[in-house]
Protein backbone atom coordinates (compact mmCIF):
# COMPACT_ATOMS: atom_id res chain seq x y z
CA UNK A 1 0.00 0.00 0.00
CA UNK A 2 1.32 3.29 -0.74
CA UNK A 3 2.18 5.62 2.23
CA UNK A 4 0.16 8.40 0.85
CA UNK A 5 -2.93 8.07 2.87
CA UNK A 6 -6.23 10.44 2.23
CA UNK A 7 -8.22 10.90 5.54
CA UNK A 8 -10.63 8.39 4.58
CA UNK A 9 -7.83 5.82 3.65
CA UNK A 10 -6.53 6.12 7.55
CA UNK A 11 -8.79 3.24 9.13
CA UNK A 12 -7.80 0.96 6.15
CA UNK A 13 -4.68 1.74 6.62
CA UNK A 14 -4.00 1.23 9.81
CA UNK A 15 -6.28 -1.93 9.91
CA UNK A 16 -3.43 -4.53 10.02
CA UNK A 17 -1.35 -2.45 12.07
CA UNK A 18 -3.83 -2.47 14.71
CA UNK A 19 -4.54 -6.04 14.60
CA UNK A 20 -0.89 -6.71 15.12
CA UNK A 21 -0.43 -4.90 18.58
CA UNK A 22 0.21 -6.95 21.38
CA UNK A 23 0.49 -5.77 24.76
CA UNK A 24 2.21 -3.89 26.37
CA UNK A 25 3.24 -1.81 23.83
CA UNK A 26 4.74 1.38 23.39
CA UNK A 27 3.86 3.76 20.54
CA UNK A 28 5.96 7.06 19.45
CA UNK A 29 4.23 9.48 16.97
CA UNK A 30 5.95 12.27 15.36
CA UNK A 31 5.18 14.69 12.74
CA UNK A 32 4.76 18.56 12.96
CA UNK A 33 1.64 20.94 14.45
CA UNK A 34 -1.45 19.93 13.04
CA UNK A 35 -0.16 16.73 11.56
CA UNK A 36 -2.87 14.34 12.78
CA UNK A 37 -0.68 12.43 16.12
CA UNK A 38 -3.65 12.79 18.50
CA UNK A 39 -6.04 11.54 15.41
CA UNK A 40 -4.03 8.00 15.18
CA UNK A 41 -3.66 8.03 18.83
CA UNK A 42 -7.73 8.23 19.53
CA UNK A 43 -7.98 5.35 16.72
CA UNK A 44 -5.54 3.24 18.58
CA UNK A 45 -7.04 3.82 21.75
CA UNK A 46 -10.41 3.05 20.59
CA UNK A 47 -9.30 -0.16 18.93
CA UNK A 48 -8.69 -0.87 22.59
CA UNK A 49 -12.06 -0.66 23.36
CA UNK A 50 -12.07 2.43 25.13
CA UNK A 51 -14.79 4.60 24.65
CA UNK A 52 -13.62 7.88 26.58
CA UNK A 53 -13.87 10.91 24.19
CA UNK A 54 -10.14 10.75 23.91
CA UNK A 55 -8.82 14.52 23.86
CA UNK A 56 -5.23 15.96 23.01
CA UNK A 57 -2.49 15.25 26.40
CA UNK A 58 -0.37 18.32 25.49
CA UNK A 59 -1.28 20.56 28.06
CA UNK A 60 -1.95 18.63 30.85
CA UNK A 61 0.95 16.29 29.69
CA UNK A 62 -0.60 12.63 30.51
CA UNK A 63 -4.03 11.14 30.26
CA UNK A 64 -4.73 7.73 31.65
CA UNK A 65 -7.57 5.74 30.07
CA UNK A 66 -9.04 2.08 32.22
CA UNK A 67 -10.52 -0.38 29.74
CA UNK A 68 -11.06 -3.53 31.72
CA UNK A 69 -7.65 -4.82 32.55
CA UNK A 70 -5.60 -2.54 30.23
CA UNK A 71 -4.13 0.67 31.36
CA UNK A 72 -3.71 3.60 28.47
CA UNK A 73 -1.02 6.40 29.46
CA UNK A 74 -1.21 9.01 26.61
CA UNK A 75 1.48 10.78 26.67
CA UNK A 76 2.47 14.06 25.12
CA UNK A 77 6.23 15.22 25.15
CA UNK A 78 5.49 19.05 23.55
CA UNK A 79 5.84 20.58 26.67
CA UNK A 80 8.61 18.46 28.39
CA UNK A 81 12.30 20.60 28.91
CA UNK A 82 14.13 17.36 29.21
CA UNK A 83 14.38 13.37 28.98
CA UNK A 84 14.52 13.54 32.98
CA UNK A 85 11.56 14.79 33.44
CA UNK A 86 9.77 11.89 31.15
CA UNK A 87 11.55 9.76 33.44
CA UNK A 88 9.61 11.66 36.69
CA UNK A 89 6.22 10.65 35.11
CA UNK A 90 7.35 7.42 36.09
CA UNK A 91 5.28 5.41 33.57
CA UNK A 92 4.77 2.14 33.40
CA UNK A 93 7.15 1.56 30.39
CA UNK A 94 6.29 -2.27 28.77
CA UNK A 95 4.45 -3.34 32.25
CA UNK A 96 1.54 -5.70 32.00
CA UNK A 97 -1.49 -4.90 30.30
CA UNK A 98 -0.73 -1.49 29.58
CA UNK A 99 -0.32 0.78 26.31
CA UNK A 100 1.68 3.84 26.30
CA UNK A 101 1.53 6.07 23.37
CA UNK A 102 4.04 9.13 23.28
CA UNK A 103 3.19 12.06 21.12
CA UNK A 104 6.09 14.26 19.99
CA UNK A 105 8.48 11.18 20.22
CA UNK A 106 10.94 13.08 17.59
CA UNK A 107 11.26 16.00 20.42
CA UNK A 108 13.92 14.03 22.33
CA UNK A 109 16.71 11.57 20.87
CA UNK A 110 16.74 10.18 24.05
CA UNK A 111 12.55 9.29 23.63
CA UNK A 112 13.67 6.78 20.51
CA UNK A 113 13.48 3.60 23.05
CA UNK A 114 14.12 0.06 21.14
CA UNK A 115 11.60 -1.38 21.93
CA UNK A 116 8.93 1.69 20.88
CA UNK A 117 6.87 1.44 17.83
CA UNK A 118 7.16 4.83 15.88
CA UNK A 119 4.72 5.86 13.91
CA UNK A 120 5.83 9.21 11.55
CA UNK A 121 3.48 11.05 9.69
CA UNK A 122 4.34 14.35 7.41
CA UNK A 123 1.83 16.21 6.14
CA UNK A 124 2.03 16.25 1.89
CA UNK A 125 -1.31 18.63 1.80
CA UNK A 126 -4.41 19.26 3.54
CA UNK A 127 -6.14 15.84 2.91
CA UNK A 128 -2.99 13.90 2.89
CA UNK A 129 -0.05 13.02 4.79
CA UNK A 130 2.58 10.59 4.01
CA UNK A 131 2.63 8.05 7.22
CA UNK A 132 5.56 5.18 8.14
CA UNK A 133 4.91 2.70 10.71
CA UNK A 134 8.41 0.99 12.19
CA UNK A 135 8.04 -1.81 14.28
CA UNK B 1 -28.26 34.61 55.80
CA UNK B 2 -25.24 32.95 54.32
CA UNK B 3 -23.26 30.45 56.74
CA UNK B 4 -20.15 32.20 58.10
CA UNK B 5 -18.21 29.65 58.71
CA UNK B 6 -14.54 30.03 57.53
CA UNK B 7 -13.67 27.87 53.94
CA UNK B 8 -10.02 27.67 53.71
CA UNK B 9 -9.98 26.35 50.12
CA UNK B 10 -6.99 24.85 47.61
CA UNK B 11 -6.39 24.58 43.98
CA UNK B 12 -2.89 22.86 42.52
CA UNK B 13 -4.15 21.30 38.99
CA UNK B 14 -1.80 22.85 36.97
CA UNK B 15 0.28 26.05 36.82
CA UNK B 16 -1.33 27.69 39.81
CA UNK B 17 -0.63 27.39 43.76
CA UNK B 18 -3.84 29.15 44.82
CA UNK B 19 -5.33 29.27 48.11
CA UNK B 20 -8.03 31.00 49.41
CA UNK B 21 -10.40 32.06 52.45
CA UNK B 22 -14.23 32.39 52.11
CA UNK B 23 -16.03 33.35 54.99
CA UNK B 24 -19.99 33.91 54.37
CA UNK B 25 -19.67 36.08 51.03
CA UNK B 26 -16.66 37.47 51.90
CA UNK B 27 -13.26 36.40 50.05
CA UNK B 28 -10.25 37.51 52.81
CA UNK B 29 -8.12 36.10 50.65
CA UNK B 30 -7.12 34.94 47.55
CA UNK B 31 -3.97 33.96 46.75
CA UNK B 32 -2.51 32.96 43.04
CA UNK B 33 1.48 32.16 42.83
CA UNK B 34 1.86 31.98 39.19
CA UNK B 35 4.30 29.54 38.09
CA UNK B 36 3.80 30.90 34.60
CA UNK B 37 7.26 32.47 34.91
CA UNK B 38 9.07 28.89 35.57
CA UNK B 39 6.91 27.52 32.65
CA UNK B 40 7.89 30.13 30.20
CA UNK B 41 11.64 29.37 29.68
CA UNK B 42 10.00 25.53 28.57
CA UNK B 43 7.14 26.98 26.58
CA UNK B 44 4.63 25.29 28.59
CA UNK B 45 3.61 23.13 32.06
CA UNK B 46 6.45 21.25 32.91
CA UNK B 47 4.97 18.15 35.18
CA UNK B 48 7.68 17.71 37.49
CA UNK B 49 8.14 21.25 38.22
CA UNK B 50 4.81 21.87 38.50
CA UNK B 51 4.70 19.53 41.18
CA UNK B 52 8.13 20.55 42.87
CA UNK B 53 7.12 23.89 42.54
CA UNK B 54 3.80 23.67 44.37
CA UNK B 55 5.58 21.76 47.11
CA UNK B 56 8.37 24.39 47.59
CA UNK B 57 5.58 27.50 47.73
CA UNK B 58 2.51 25.91 48.97
CA UNK B 59 3.69 26.01 52.95
CA UNK B 60 4.36 29.71 52.49
CA UNK B 61 1.46 30.83 50.52
CA UNK B 62 -0.30 29.27 52.74
CA UNK B 63 0.66 30.91 55.61
CA UNK B 64 0.94 34.23 54.17
CA UNK B 65 -2.80 33.72 53.24
CA UNK B 66 -3.72 33.45 57.01
CA UNK B 67 -1.70 36.40 57.97
CA UNK B 68 -3.52 38.55 55.50
CA UNK B 69 -6.55 37.49 57.14
CA UNK B 70 -5.41 37.73 60.28
CA UNK B 71 -6.36 34.33 61.35
CA UNK B 72 -5.07 31.65 63.28
CA UNK B 73 -4.84 27.79 61.64
CA UNK B 74 -7.86 26.44 64.67
CA UNK B 75 -10.36 29.66 63.13
CA UNK B 76 -10.82 27.70 59.81
CA UNK B 77 -13.98 25.53 59.96
CA UNK B 78 -13.49 23.76 56.86
CA UNK B 79 -11.26 22.57 54.71
CA UNK B 80 -11.19 22.22 51.06
CA UNK B 81 -9.38 21.06 47.84
CA UNK B 82 -9.67 20.34 44.14
CA UNK B 83 -9.28 16.61 43.52
CA UNK B 84 -8.94 16.67 39.66
CA UNK B 85 -9.17 17.08 36.77
CA UNK B 86 -5.45 18.05 35.87
CA UNK B 87 -1.99 16.95 36.69
CA UNK B 88 -1.30 14.48 38.98
CA UNK B 89 1.51 15.38 40.55
CA UNK B 90 0.37 18.87 41.40
CA UNK B 91 -3.35 17.14 42.14
CA UNK B 92 -1.39 15.27 44.85
CA UNK B 93 0.47 18.07 46.39
CA UNK B 94 -2.46 19.85 46.94
CA UNK B 95 -4.73 17.09 48.21
CA UNK B 96 -2.23 16.05 51.07
CA UNK B 97 -1.29 19.41 52.62
CA UNK B 98 -5.45 20.28 52.65
CA UNK B 99 -6.03 17.02 54.09
CA UNK B 100 -2.72 17.31 56.53
CA UNK B 101 -3.83 21.09 57.62
CA UNK B 102 -7.71 19.26 58.38
CA UNK B 103 -6.81 16.69 60.42
CA UNK B 104 -4.18 18.67 62.51
CA UNK B 105 -7.33 21.15 64.02
CA UNK B 106 -9.58 17.97 63.61
CA UNK B 107 -12.00 20.05 61.11
CA UNK B 108 -14.04 18.82 57.77
CA UNK B 109 -12.22 18.06 53.97
CA UNK B 110 -13.92 18.53 51.64
CA UNK B 111 -13.31 17.93 47.68
CA UNK B 112 -14.39 19.43 45.00
CA UNK B 113 -14.01 18.67 41.01
CA UNK B 114 -11.86 21.65 39.14
CA UNK B 115 -14.60 22.33 36.53
CA UNK B 116 -17.33 22.48 39.52
CA UNK B 117 -15.11 24.71 41.05
CA UNK B 118 -15.30 26.44 37.56
CA UNK B 119 -19.22 26.91 37.10
CA UNK B 120 -19.69 28.01 40.94
CA UNK B 121 -17.03 30.87 40.28
CA UNK B 122 -19.44 33.61 39.46
CA UNK B 123 -20.98 32.87 42.82
CA UNK B 124 -18.09 34.50 44.61
CA UNK B 125 -19.30 37.78 42.85
CA UNK B 126 -22.82 37.52 42.40
CA UNK B 127 -24.66 35.64 44.72
CA UNK B 128 -27.94 35.71 42.67
CA UNK B 129 -26.96 33.05 40.09
CA UNK B 130 -29.13 30.56 40.18
CA UNK B 131 -29.86 27.33 38.14
CA UNK B 132 -30.83 26.35 35.96
CA UNK B 133 -27.93 28.10 33.66
CA UNK B 134 -26.04 27.31 30.37
CA UNK B 135 -22.27 27.60 31.02
CA UNK B 136 -19.63 27.80 28.77
CA UNK B 137 -16.24 26.29 30.63
CA UNK B 138 -12.91 27.07 28.72
CA UNK B 139 -9.92 26.82 29.86
CA UNK B 140 -6.32 25.19 29.00
CA UNK B 141 -7.02 21.68 28.88
CA UNK B 142 -11.46 21.71 28.90
CA UNK B 143 -14.12 22.77 26.40
CA UNK B 144 -17.30 22.24 26.98
CA UNK B 145 -20.92 23.42 27.56
CA UNK B 146 -23.00 22.59 30.62
CA UNK B 147 -26.44 23.00 31.24
CA UNK B 148 -26.52 22.77 35.40
CA UNK B 149 -30.28 21.90 35.87
CA UNK B 150 -29.74 22.52 39.55
CA UNK B 151 -26.76 22.27 41.95
CA UNK B 152 -25.66 19.00 41.53
CA UNK B 153 -27.26 18.06 38.21
CA UNK B 154 -24.78 18.52 35.61
CA UNK B 155 -25.33 17.74 32.11
CA UNK B 156 -22.47 17.81 29.85
CA UNK B 157 -24.24 18.68 26.46
CA UNK B 158 -20.78 19.11 24.26
CA UNK B 159 -17.18 19.01 24.61
CA UNK B 160 -14.19 18.97 22.54
CA UNK B 161 -13.04 15.98 20.75
CA UNK B 162 -9.59 17.05 20.32
CA UNK B 163 -7.78 20.03 21.10
CA UNK B 164 -9.27 22.46 23.95
CA UNK B 165 -10.00 25.86 23.61
CA UNK B 166 -6.73 26.84 25.84
CA UNK B 167 -4.38 24.44 23.58
CA UNK B 168 -5.47 25.43 20.42
CA UNK B 169 -4.24 29.01 21.62
CA UNK B 170 -1.27 28.01 23.17
CA UNK B 171 -0.03 25.56 20.32
CA UNK B 172 -0.20 28.15 17.60
CA UNK B 173 1.08 30.48 19.73
CA UNK B 174 4.17 28.52 20.67
CA UNK B 175 4.05 27.96 17.40
CA UNK B 176 4.53 31.64 15.89
CA UNK B 177 6.69 32.44 18.82
CA UNK B 178 4.22 34.84 20.65
CA UNK B 179 4.57 33.46 24.02
CA UNK B 180 2.77 31.17 26.61
CA UNK B 181 0.37 31.36 28.08
CA UNK B 182 -1.11 31.80 24.02
CA UNK B 183 -4.17 33.37 24.71
CA UNK B 184 -2.86 36.60 26.71
CA UNK B 185 -0.39 36.85 24.21
CA UNK B 186 -2.56 36.20 21.04
CA UNK B 187 -5.15 38.46 22.67
CA UNK B 188 -2.41 41.35 23.11
CA UNK B 189 -0.44 40.54 19.73
CA UNK B 190 -4.15 40.91 18.01
CA UNK B 191 -4.85 44.25 19.14
CA UNK B 192 -5.68 46.35 16.61
CA UNK B 193 -5.86 43.57 13.94
CA UNK B 194 -8.39 42.73 11.51
CA UNK B 195 -10.71 39.91 12.98
CA UNK B 196 -11.54 39.20 9.18
CA UNK B 197 -8.79 39.77 7.57
CA UNK B 198 -7.68 36.11 7.15
CA UNK B 199 -10.01 33.41 6.22
CA UNK B 200 -10.35 30.70 8.99
CA UNK B 201 -12.23 27.83 9.27
CA UNK B 202 -14.86 27.52 12.03
CA UNK B 203 -14.57 23.59 12.33
CA UNK B 204 -17.99 21.61 13.10
CA UNK B 205 -18.29 18.55 14.56
CA UNK B 206 -20.75 15.60 14.10
CA UNK B 207 -22.21 16.01 16.90
CA UNK B 208 -23.79 19.32 17.26
CA UNK B 209 -22.62 20.79 20.30
CA UNK B 210 -19.32 19.27 20.55
CA UNK B 211 -15.64 21.59 19.49
CA UNK B 212 -13.02 20.53 17.14
CA UNK B 213 -9.85 22.91 17.26
CA UNK B 214 -7.54 20.77 15.49
CA UNK B 215 -8.33 21.63 12.05
CA UNK B 216 -8.12 25.39 12.60
CA UNK B 217 -5.03 24.76 14.45
CA UNK B 218 -3.72 23.21 11.05
CA UNK B 219 -5.20 25.71 9.33
CA UNK B 220 -3.67 28.34 10.48
CA UNK B 221 -0.09 26.62 10.77
CA UNK B 222 -0.61 25.70 6.77
CA UNK B 223 -1.63 29.81 5.89
CA UNK B 224 1.41 30.61 7.80
CA UNK B 225 3.73 27.82 6.14
CA UNK B 226 2.05 28.83 2.97
CA UNK B 227 2.21 32.73 3.19
CA UNK B 228 3.83 34.96 0.18
CA UNK B 229 5.61 37.36 1.27
CA UNK B 230 3.84 39.46 -0.97
CA UNK B 231 0.82 39.36 1.32
CA UNK B 232 0.14 42.45 2.87
CA UNK B 233 -0.69 40.12 6.35
CA UNK B 234 0.48 41.79 9.80
CA UNK B 235 0.74 39.50 12.87
CA UNK B 236 -2.01 41.64 14.58
CA UNK B 237 -4.14 40.66 11.66
CA UNK B 238 -3.27 37.13 12.10
CA UNK B 239 -3.52 36.48 15.79
CA UNK B 240 -6.84 39.02 15.74
CA UNK B 241 -8.19 36.07 12.74
CA UNK B 242 -6.98 32.79 14.68
CA UNK B 243 -8.65 34.91 18.10
CA UNK B 244 -12.19 35.58 16.21
CA UNK B 245 -11.85 31.81 14.64
CA UNK B 246 -11.90 30.33 18.02
CA UNK B 247 -14.63 32.81 19.95
CA UNK B 248 -16.85 32.54 16.99
CA UNK B 249 -16.38 28.49 17.26
CA UNK B 250 -17.15 28.87 21.14
CA UNK B 251 -20.13 30.78 20.71
CA UNK B 252 -21.97 28.95 17.88
CA UNK B 253 -22.35 25.82 19.76
CA UNK B 254 -22.75 27.47 23.03
CA UNK B 255 -25.52 30.11 21.17
CA UNK B 256 -27.35 27.10 19.85
CA UNK B 257 -27.38 24.93 22.85
CA UNK B 258 -28.98 28.01 25.40
CA UNK B 259 -31.39 28.60 22.31
CA UNK B 260 -32.81 25.04 22.10
CA UNK B 261 -32.89 24.38 25.59
CA UNK B 262 -34.36 27.96 26.41
CA UNK B 263 -32.43 28.92 29.41
CA UNK B 264 -32.28 31.87 30.86
CA UNK B 265 -29.81 32.44 32.74
CA UNK B 266 -26.05 32.44 31.12
CA UNK B 267 -22.46 31.82 32.84
CA UNK B 268 -19.04 30.97 31.83
CA UNK B 269 -15.28 30.29 33.18
CA UNK B 270 -12.26 28.83 32.74
CA UNK B 271 -8.70 30.90 31.90
CA UNK B 272 -9.86 31.24 28.28
CA UNK B 273 -12.99 33.02 29.91
CA UNK B 274 -10.27 36.16 30.73
CA UNK B 275 -10.24 36.84 27.08
CA UNK B 276 -11.89 40.28 26.26
CA UNK B 277 -13.23 39.47 23.03
CA UNK B 278 -15.38 36.43 24.10
CA UNK B 279 -16.52 38.14 26.85
CA UNK B 280 -17.39 40.73 24.79
CA UNK B 281 -19.46 38.57 22.55
CA UNK B 282 -20.83 36.60 25.43
CA UNK B 283 -22.09 40.16 26.52
CA UNK B 284 -23.46 40.58 23.34
CA UNK B 285 -25.61 37.36 22.76
CA UNK B 286 -27.28 38.02 26.35
CA UNK B 287 -28.35 41.74 25.58
CA UNK B 288 -29.81 40.63 22.00
CA UNK B 289 -31.65 38.08 23.85
CA UNK B 290 -32.51 39.16 27.12
CA UNK B 291 -30.72 36.80 29.45
CA UNK B 292 -29.28 37.01 32.22
CA UNK B 293 -25.34 36.68 32.49
CA UNK B 294 -22.97 35.50 34.87
CA UNK B 295 -19.36 36.00 33.99
CA UNK B 296 -16.57 36.21 36.91
CA UNK B 297 -14.14 38.70 36.52
CA UNK B 298 -11.27 37.39 34.47
CA UNK B 299 -9.14 36.81 37.67
CA UNK B 300 -11.92 34.66 39.02
CA UNK B 301 -12.30 33.10 35.50
CA UNK B 302 -8.58 31.50 35.42
CA UNK B 303 -7.42 28.98 38.03
CA UNK B 304 -7.66 30.16 41.52
CA UNK B 305 -8.69 28.61 44.79
CA UNK B 306 -11.79 30.91 45.46
CA UNK B 307 -13.94 29.37 42.88
CA UNK B 308 -12.78 25.76 45.19
CA UNK B 309 -14.19 27.45 48.21
CA UNK B 310 -17.41 29.01 47.40
CA UNK B 311 -18.24 25.23 45.86
CA UNK B 312 -17.35 23.84 49.09
CA UNK B 313 -19.36 26.39 51.06
CA UNK B 314 -22.57 25.22 48.07
CA UNK B 315 -22.02 22.05 49.15
CA UNK B 316 -21.04 21.01 45.40
CA UNK B 317 -18.42 18.48 46.74
CA UNK B 318 -16.83 15.15 45.36
CA UNK B 319 -17.26 13.03 48.23
CA UNK B 320 -19.39 13.71 51.47
CA UNK B 321 -17.78 15.28 54.34
CA UNK B 322 -14.27 13.27 55.54
CA UNK B 323 -13.37 11.92 51.81
CA UNK B 324 -10.54 9.43 53.10
CA UNK B 325 -9.90 7.76 49.70
CA UNK B 326 -10.03 10.00 46.57
CA UNK B 327 -8.83 8.88 43.58
CA UNK B 328 -7.13 11.89 41.67
CA UNK B 329 -7.68 12.01 37.68
CA UNK B 330 -5.95 13.06 34.73
CA UNK B 331 -9.51 13.38 32.95
CA UNK B 332 -13.70 13.60 33.89
CA UNK B 333 -14.73 10.46 35.33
Amino acid sequence: MSNFIKEDDLDNFLDSYLKSLILPKIIGLSGPLGAGKTTIAKKIIKFFGCNDVVTSPTFNIVKNYEVGEIKIFHVDLYRLGSWSEFIDLDLPLNEENTLVLIEWANLMAEANIPIMDLIEINIVDEHTREIFINV
Amino acid sequence: MLDEKIILGFETSCDETAIAILKGDELLVNTISSQVDIHEKFGGVVPEVASRAHAEMIRNIFHASLNSANLQISDIDIVSTTDGPGLVGSLVVGYNFAKSVAWSIDKPFLTVDHMVGHLAAPLIENRTMKPPFMTLLVSGGHTQIVLVEEWGNYQLLGTTIDDAAGEAFDKLSRFCGFGFPGGPAIQKIGEGGDPNKIELPRPKTKHEYNYSFSGLKTAATNFLNNLDLNDKVTKADFAASYQEAIVDSLLSNFVKAVNETGVKNISGGGGVMANSRLREKMNIFAENNDLNIYLPTPKLSTDNAAMICVAAQNNLTTNDINADDVRLSSIIT
